[in-house]
C-alpha cells in the first residue's frame, strides 16, 4: 500500500514537473518555431517581395530632363537657348505673416497682393504646402527675389529649378523661331515645331541609393542612362537683315496704315531665306501678348493673288518659248474682252507697245494678249515649274502651298487672269524663288531656313536645296535686263525701288483683295514689290507684301499701289542687306 | 599480440621534445603576424573606405561645381546674345544720338589680287587688324 501510495505520490510530484516542462518546452517550441516560421515566410516565401521592398525604400529614380538644343542664325548668334530657370515656391505652412509675405512677393508674381494673400491665408487654413508664385524666372530676378525675402526675413519661400527657354534678340524672327508649349515643353509654332524632335533630345534617368532623408549617398548610385542633348539648328537667318526688315516693315506698316505684311529676303543662288518678316510682330518673352494672328508668320502662311508681279512668269515663259521677244510689238487697247470679262489697264497707253514695255509699265492687257500666244498649257507648265501651286519645301511650320488650278477646270479667262496674277494664290515665299529663279540665270531652288542640324555625337546634317532649270541663262538675262527698266527708269512702275548704292530690277504688283463675305473684289489691295539687287549679279531677292495700304504720299500717290507703297520699303531693306552681306555698290 | 617495452630514457626524452616544440617563440609568432595583419587589413579597409568617401564626396563637388559653372557658361552666351539684340543696339544708339551717315563710303579690300593698289580708304581697316597704314 505505501509502495503504491509513494508510487502514487511519486507520479503525482512527476506529473506537476512535467506539466510545466511541458508548458515551458511548449512555449519554447512555439516561440522559436514562430520565429523560424517567420523567418522562413521573410526569408523564404516573401523573400523576393522584401527584397523589393528594401529596395524601393532606399533606391530613388530621378528623370534627367535632356537639355533642348540651340537655334543660332547663321552667324552663330543664339535665336533660342534654354538656360537654367527657377520656379518661386511658397510653403504656406512655414509663412509666419500672410500679409508681409503677400507685399514682398507680389511684385514678382502674375497674382495680386490680394489673390496672394487670401492663397497664404487659405493654405495655412488647408495645410497646404505648396503654392505658386512665379514660374520660370531667370537667375537675376530669382537674386532679386532672395533678396527681398531675406531684408523681409520671410521663412517658407522655394527656389526649385526649372529649364527655361529664352529667345535673346526677343522679337526678331520670333514667327520664324516659333515657341514651346509650357506643360511640355514640345514646340508649337516655327522652328520649334518643325524639328521638335531634333531639338528636345531624350530624356535620361539616374537611379541613387539614398539616405532616409532622401539624399542621395555618395558612391551610392546604382545606374545612371545620361540624357541625350537636343541637337542644334544653325539657320540661314542673319539676325540684322532681319531686324532690318522687320523695322522696315514695321515703319511702313505704320506709313501705310496697313494692317499687315510681311518681308522674305532671299539668297538666289543657294536659296538661303536670310530674313522673313511678319507683321504684327510679337516679343517672344512676353507670352501675354501672343495671339494666333502675331504668331503667324504671313510669308509662307498668307495666300494672296500677286498681282503684275506674275507678269514676269508669262513674259519670261514665252520669251523663252520663243513665242515672243523683248522687242516684238504687243496690241495694247484700252481695254480687252476674254470671254464676258473686260480687261483693261489702269494708266492710258500707246496703241502698241514693244515687250519689254508691256513689263516695265505693267500692261494688263499687253499681257493677257502675251499669254493667249503662249497658250494655257505652256503657261500653266511654267508657272508650276516656276513652284507655284504646292509648298516650296521649306522647313517651317504652317507653309501653305497657294492655290493653282490645273488646266482642265481652267475657265475661259482663267488663262488671262493668271496672266496677270488674279486667279491664283501664292506665298510672298513662292514668289522670292520665281524671282529668284530669274536672278540665279534660270535655276528655280528650294528655299530653305536651316543650314545644318548639329547632332550631340558631332554629326552634321547639312541641308542640300533642290533645284531645277526653269529659263535659259540667256532668257533669264533678258529678263533680269527687262526688270531693271522697271526701276531704273522714270517710266518704270517701279522706280521708287531706286537704290543710292546699288542697281536693280524687280516689279511691282498690286491686287485687289477678295472679299469673301460679299463674294466680289473689294477696294482694298494686297500691294506688293519683288526685287533683285545687283541688276547684273543679283546677291539678293526681296519680297515686300503689305496687306491693304491705303492713304497717299504728299505728292498724292496712292499708296494703295506696290510701286508706291512697297517698292520704297524694297530699297530700304535690299540696300542694307547688300550692306551687311558686304556686297561692293555697284552704283557710282 | 607482442608488447614491447619502451625504455624510460625514450619516454623522457620523446616528453623533453615535445616541451622544446610547444614552447618555442616561432610557433606563437606567426599568430600575432597574422592578428596585427587583420588589424592592419581591418584599419586599411576602414581608411580606403574613408578616403573613397571623401574622394566620392569630392568628386560630387566637383560635379556640382561643374554645373555650376556650365550654368554660368549659358547665362553669359544669353546676356551676350542679348547685348547683340540689333534692337537694344538700335535703341541704344538713337538715346546717345547716334544717326546714320548721309553719305556711305564702300571700303573694299581685294588682298588677293597680286600688285592690287591699296585704296585710301582701306587703311583704317588694316590698322584694326593690326597692321600699319
Amino acid at each position: 500500500m505505501n509502495v503504491h501510495d509513494g508510487e502514487g505520490m511519486n507520479a503525482h510530484i512527476w506529473k506537476r514537473g512535467d506539466l510545466r516542462l511541458l508548458l515551458v518546452g511548449l512555449a519554447f517550441i512555439l516561440s522559436w518555431g514562430g520565429i523560424g516560421f517567420r523567418l522562413f515566410d521573410l526569408q523564404g516565401s516573401q523573400a523576393l517581395a522584401n527584397a523589393e521592398y528594401g529596395f524601393d525604400q532606399r533606391i530613388r529614380e530621378r528623370a534627367i530632363d535632356p537639355p533642348r538644343g540651340t537655334i543660332y542664325d547663321r552667324e552663330g548668334i543664339e535665336l533660342a537657348m534654354t538656360i537654367n530657370g527657377y520656379n518661386i515656391l511658397v510653403d504656406p505652412m512655414l509663412i509666419d505673416d500672410p500679409q508681409a509675405a503677400a507685399t514682398v512677393l507680389a511684385p514678382f508674381s502674375s497674382k495680386s497682393y490680394e489673390d496672394l494673400l487670401a492663397e497664404f491665408v487659405e493654405g495655412q487654413a488647408d495645410e497646404r504646402r505648396y503654392l505658386e508664385i512665379a514660374m520660370r524666372v531667370e537667375k537675376r530676378m530669382k537674386a532679386v527675389v532672395e533678396d527681398a525675402v531675406d531684408a523681409a526675413g520671410i521663412i517658407g519661400v522655394f527656389y526649385r529649378d526649372q529649364p527655361l527657354r529664352v529667345y535673346p534678340a526677343g522679337s526678331v524672327a520670333a514667327q520664324v523661331i516659333g515657341l514651346l508649349r509650357l506643360d511640355d515643353n514640345s514646340g508649337i509654332e516655327g522652328l520649334e515645331k518643325t524639328f521638335n524632335s531634333e531639338l528636345e533630345g531624350r530624356a535620361g534617368k539616374i537611379v541613387v541609393e539614398v539616405d532616409p532623408g532622401g539624399r542621395a549617398i555618395p558612391q551610392g548610385q546604382v545606374l545612371v542612362e545620361p540624357a541625350v542633348p537636343g541637337s542644334d539648328i544653325i539657320t540661314t537667318i542673319d539676325r540684322e537683315i532681319q531686324f532690318i526688315a522687320e523695322q522696315a516693315l514695321r515703319k511702313a506698316i505704320q506709313t501705310t496704315n496697313a494692317v499687315g505684311g510681311s518681308i522674305v529676303v532671299l539668297l538666289p543662288g543657294t536659296g538661303e531665306v536670310v530674313a522673313m518678316a511678319s507683321w504684327p510682330g510679337l516679343d517672344l518673352n512676353d507670352r501675354s501678348e501672343i495671339t494666333p494672328a502675331v504668331l503667324r508668320n504671313r510669308a509662307v502662311a498668307d495666300v494672296y493673288e500677286p498681282g503684275s508681279t506674275l507678269k514676269t512668269i508669262t513674259i519670261a515663259a514665252a520669251i523663252e518659248e520663243g513665242v515672243v521677244t523683248p522687242q516684238t510689238p504687243i496690241d495694247t487697247p484700252k481695254t480687252v474682252t476674254v470671254g464676258e470679262f473686260v480687261y483693261q489697264d489702269h494708266a492710258s497707253y500707246p496703241d502698241w507697245m514693244p515687250v519689254e514695255d508691256v513689263l516695265q509699265r505693267s500692261s494688263n492687257v499687253g499681257t493677257i494678249e502675251i499669254q493667249r500666244r503662249l497658250g494655257n498649257e505652256l503657261h500653266y507648265e511654267y508657272l508650276t515649274a516656276f513652284g507655284l501651286g504646292r509648298a516650296s519645301g521649306l522647313d517651317v511650320a504652317g507653309e501653305r502651298q497657294g492655290k493653282l488650278d490645273p488646266t482642265k477646270i481652267w475657265t475661259q479667262t482663267s488663262g488671262s487672269s493668271i496672266a496677270i496674277g488674279y486667279a491664283v494664290g501664292t506665298t510672298a515665299l513662292q514668289m522670292a524663288a520665281v524671282y529668284a529663279t530669274i536672278a540665279n540665270d534660270g535655276v528655280w531652288t528650294e528655299p530653305y531656313l536651316v543650314e545644318e542640324i548639329l547632332r550631340p555625337d558631332g554629326t552634321r546634317i547639312e541641308t542640300h536645296a533642290r533645284s531645277r532649270r526653269v529659263l535659259s541663262p540667256d532668257t533669264a538675262s533678258e529678263m533680269r535686263r527687262m526688270l531693271g527698266r522697271v526701276v531704273e527708269t522714270d517710266k518704270g512702275t517701279g522706280r521708287r525701288g531706286r537704290m543710292t548704292d546699288y542697281t536693280a530690277g524687280g516689279k511691282t504688283g498690286t491686287s485687289q483683295k477678295f472679299d469673301v463675305e460679299a463674294g466680289a473684289y473689294s477696294n482694298a489691295t494686297t500691294a506688293s514689290f519683288i526685287g533683285m539687287a545687283p541688276l547684273n549679279d543679283p546677291k539678293v531677292v526681296v519680297v515686300v507684301v503689305l496687306d491693304s495700304p491705303n492713304g497717299r504720299l504728299p505728292d498724292g500717290t496712292d499708296l494703295s499701289f506696290g510701286g508706291a507703297s512697297a517698292a520704297p520699303v524694297f530699297a530700304e531693306v535690299a540696300q542694307n542687306a547688300l550692306h551687311q552681306l558686304g556686297v561692293t555698290p555697284d552704283r557710282d | 599480440m607482442t608488447v614491447h617495452a619502451i625504455p624510460y630514457s625514450d619516454l623522457l626524452a620523446r616528453h623533453d621534445s615535445d616541451d622544446r616544440v610547444r614552447t618555442s617563440g616561432p610557433r606563437i609568432f606567426p599568430l600575432v603576424l597574422f592578428a596585427i595583419g587583420v588589424v592592419a587589413v581591418f584599419f586599411a579597409m576602414i581608411y580606403l573606405r574613408i578616403s573613397l568617401d571623401q574622394t566620392a564626396f569630392e568628386l560630387d563637388r566637383i560635379e556640382t561645381e561643374i554645373a555650376v559653372q556650365q550654368s554660368r557658361q549659358l547665362d553669359l552666351r544669353y546676356d551676350l546674345a542679348g547685348l547683340q539684340d540689333p534692337l537694344r543696339i538700335a535703341t541704344e544708339a538713337q538715346r546717345i544720338g547716334l544717326v546714320y551717315p548721309e553719305e556711305r563710303i564702300a571700303v573694299v579690300m581685294d588682298r588677293f589680287v597680286a600688285d592690287a593698289q591699296i585704296l585710301e580708304s582701306e587703311q583704317p581697316v588694316r590698322a584694326m587688324t593690326g597692321e600699319r597704314p
